[in-house]
């Protein structure tokens, strides 16, 4: 079946929050709990970011003891490297993801672990952006795929140094019709790649297909400089940078397929996140009113694909 | 597959200053070795030189993540740490998709006051990672399974390291050698050392290199004071106790 008709069956999940192994126990955290219960429309699912080896933490299994949507975002997976997707890893996937139940897998698509596979590592770094990285990405893609039976949506990754000379948007675009799959579009981290290059924020939309974006993300970032080098730290911070909004109003707008918005801000309190949600639940109110329709489909958790 | 092979190249620049240095001032002995494009080589020489450097803290993450598993050798020789990022085990083993973990105990084991302590962390850390579910070698062979390995260390290591990753001062190392058993624990991540007798040792090495003959084995035994029938019967229970595949 191919994915303009796959994207139909997904559910809709509209705006949530993220989470990982351990977040929610730092000083200060947000407690994804106490948010679904205080403000049921900011947190209608979790994407839980996953590190096989290290399973779900207490947050994660209390979230899903209550029966609410997830999605699953792999953390420890380099999509682009056959040798990575060993039986023993491809197991704990699909053993976790029996317990999620997750609408779909999403994730960066870079790479997570210097050498092979290693716990703890999560140190993302972004694909070289080629049409040979490209296409590697997206047998990736596939392979997770079918081996697991939910539809996995890349995700662009952050990062100061981008190799190649395909714009991020074309790159992705190339992997998604390679792949015949949807995508994850991280807006901050577009917003990064876009500062980086030198170039606006909508720069790459003009050949871009939005009706692959089934997911989008929002986070806060810094800016720094290093001896004249000027870049932003993804610190998921709550200062959403006004490039990653003027992406993410585009988008919001313009992607027909888009089913749901993760605002990153999990490590920090509820009363610092209040009005990146409230900006973000207006758009979306925004766009059921007036928009492509958001708000359509099933809103159940997913069955695999 | 050079797109893989160039993003290793720029793991390695974002991690070794010295590297970077190389880079720009002579690109082709700094890449020599690695298969990349014209245009590939192009791509990391346009990189602002400051981008590599950007995210200074990114050396220390990934050493924290190590540090877990080498708490005791980091703790002997802290200094020998910081130059890991410039040493070959890690070029090589981001370039040549390797264990970072063995490539960073192998780093620490270069330093002679923390060799055995080193040598005992990186066989603790690789035979966590071995795979579950090994096969049986071919007919009339055996090896040792990768969730165990055999060092020979200094005597009193093993008795050293719950000083050392507490941070107190380890009880005198002896003057002698001794064998130490690393294992799994069956359906965990434990793990555990054991004291190995010369000549059950003698058998677990000679099989740790690989599918190996029973009858060479049971020589091996032999040569260490088994009866016959005896070696045959040590081999059988080393298979029944999973040691031996």
């Amino acid at each position: 079946m191919p994915f303009s008709d796959r994207v139909s069956r997904l559910p809709w999940l509209g705006l949530g929050v993220s989470t990982e192994y351990g977040a929610g126990d730092a000083p200060g955290a947000l407690d994804v709990l106490d948010l679904r219960d205080l403000h049921p429309g900011w947190a209608r699912f979790l994407e839980v970011g996953v590190e096989a080896s290290r399973g779900l933490d207490q947050h994660a299994r209390a979230w899903i003891a209550r029966d609410l949507p997830t999605t699953y975002h792999y953390l420890d997976v380099n999509l682009d490297e056959p040798e990575d997707f060993d039986d023993e890893w491809l197991a704990s996937v699909r053993a976790l993801a029996g317990l999620l139940r997750p609408a779909w897998l999403c994730g960066d698509a870079g790479m997570w672990h210097l050498g092979r596979r290693e716990r703890g590592h999560m140190l993302l770094l972004p694909p070289v952006l080629s049409a040979e990285a490209a296409d590697a990405l997206a047998d990736g893609v596939v392979r997770l795929r079918d081996a697991v039976g939910y539809e996995v949506l890349p995700e662009n990754p952050p990062g100061r140094v981008f190799l190649g000379d395909l714009h991020l948007l074309d790159f992705f675009a190339r992997v998604a019709e390679r792949a015949d799959t949807g995508l994850l579009l991280d807006c901050a981290h577009l917003g990064i790649f876009q500062r980086v290059r030198g170039l606006p924020p909508l720069t790459g939309f003009d050949g871009f297909p939005l009706e692959r974006v089934v997911e989008i993300h929002v986070a806060g970032g810094s800016e720094r400089q290093t001896g004249g080098f000027a870049w932003v730290d993804d610190d998921h911070g709550t200062a959403v940078l006004a490039d990653t909004w003027r992406i993410v109003e585009h988008v919001v707008d313009a992607a027909p397929n888009l089913k749901a918005v993760v605002f990153e801000c999990e490590r920090n309190p509820l009363a610092a996140v209040r009005p990146g949600f409230a900006r973000l639940a207006g758009l979306l109110d925004q766009r059921a009113a007036h928009g492509p329709g958001m708000g359509g489909g099933r809103a159940a958790p997913a069955a695999p694909a | 597959m050079s797109h893989l092979a160039l993003r290793r190249v720029m793991v390695r620049l974002l991690h070794d200053p010295s590297l970077v240095a190389r880079l720009y001032r002579n690109p082709d002995a700094a890449l020599a070795g690695v298969d990349l494009r014209g245009e590939e080589r192009r791509w990391l020489l346009d990189t602002p030189r400051e981008a590599w450097g950007s995210d200074a803290e990114r050396p220390q993450r990934v050493l924290a993540a190590l540090l877990d598993e080498f708490p005791a050798a980091a703790h002997l020789v802290p200094r020998r740490m910081r130059t890991f990022f410039a040493s070959e085990p890690f070029h090589r083993a981001v370039q040549e998709r390797g264990s970072l973990a063995a490539a960073f105990g192998q780093h620490l084991a270069g330093e002679p006051g923390a060799r055995d302590v080193a040598r005992v962390e990186e066989a603790i850390a690789r035979v966590r990672r071995a795979p579950r579910g090994e096969r049986a070698s071919g007919a009339g062979r055996l090896r040792l399974g990768a969730h165990a390995a055999v060092l020979e260390v200094a005597t009193g290591t093993a008795d050293s390291l719950p000083a050392l990753r507490a941070g107190r001062v380890p009880p005198r190392a002896g003057s002698g050698r001794e064998h130490l058993l690393v294992l799994r624990t069956p359906g965990a991540d434990d793990v555990a050392l054991e004291a190995l007798p010369d000549g059950l040792a003698a058998v677990l090495a000679a099989a740790a290199a690989g599918p190996t003959a029973v009858a060479a084995l049971a020589a091996v035994a032999r040569e260490h004071g088994a009866e016959p029938g005896e070696d045959v019967a040590v081999l059988e229970t080393l298979v029944v106790d999973g040691l031996l595949l």
